[in-house]
């Protein structure tokens, strides 16, 4: 699960290749072309979760924020949802 | 070429809740995709925003400028008869009877548990996912 405390792990690009079954070489070129957004800190990158979000939960990061901001009211509405439906059913 | 969608409420309802959620994003952002309620949707989601206090001008705004509306004429009991192996609630079925009767490619749903996908997809060829999951699939095309 995908999560904010994990937004704020960062993986080396080793990690990464492994986690997303690619070579060290292409995510180190994908880091290049700005598809993996990584830091550089002297010599070394650190790519954040945010980056790699897809790995974690299937969406890219800002499509997870997209529906974590549905999900937040979503429990009221399906409780409201099944409520009318109940009432249009016994019509 | 148009994709049809058809949009159940929970994700209407989000989309007027949130103009910066998955669901708002599907259906004011993309105009590749026709979205379609239907007029049992109408009725429940009158139901669902006037007991949560949503402005109604909200939901015509949307009916005049994006949604297509499929008319159902069938009673809610017959379809219940008819999709209720597809669903794990029966008040559900009226949702899957609109999606497959508008020959929508694609069922938008948060409520995907209550939906038995595999056989839908197997027998309907109709797709159930969330809004986002859509967003992420148009993504890698």
């Amino acid at each position: 699960m995908f999560n904010d405390q994990k937004s704020f792990k960062v993986y080396t690009p080793e990690q990464v290749a492994e986690l997303l079954q690619l070579s060290k070489n292409t995510i180190y070129d994908l880091i290049s072309k700005g598809e993996i957004v990584a830091k550089r800190i002297g010599k070394v990158y650190r790519i954040p979760a945010s980056s790699i979000s897809f790995a974690f939960s299937g969406l890219d990061y800002d499509l997870y924020q997209a529906e974590q901001k549905d999900l937040k009211q979503l429990e009221t509405i399906e409780s409201e949802l099944a409520k009318a439906r109940s009432i249009i059913s016994s019509k | 070429m148009t994709t049809k969608l058809f949009v159940d409420s929970d994700v209407i309802i989000s989309s007027l809740l949130s103009s910066t959620g998955a669901a708002f994003l599907l259906l004011n952002k993309l105009d590749t995709v026709q979205p379609i309620i239907s007029n049992y949707s109408i009725t429940e989601l009158e139901l669902v925003m006037s007991r949560l206090n949503i402005d109604n001008t909200k939901l015509e705004q949307l009916l005049k400028n994006r949604l297509q509306v499929v008319q159902i004429n069938q009673p809610i009991l017959t379809l219940k008869q008819k999709y209720q192996k597809y669903v794990l609630d029966p008040n559900d079925a009226h949702i899957l009877a609109a999606a497959i009767e508008s020959k929508s490619s694609f069922l938008m749903t948060y409520n995907i548990r209550h939906y038995k996908i595999d056989a839908i997809k197997k027998d309907f060829k109709l797709i159930a996912l969330t809004p986002a999951m859509f967003l992420q699939y148009l993504r890698s095309l």
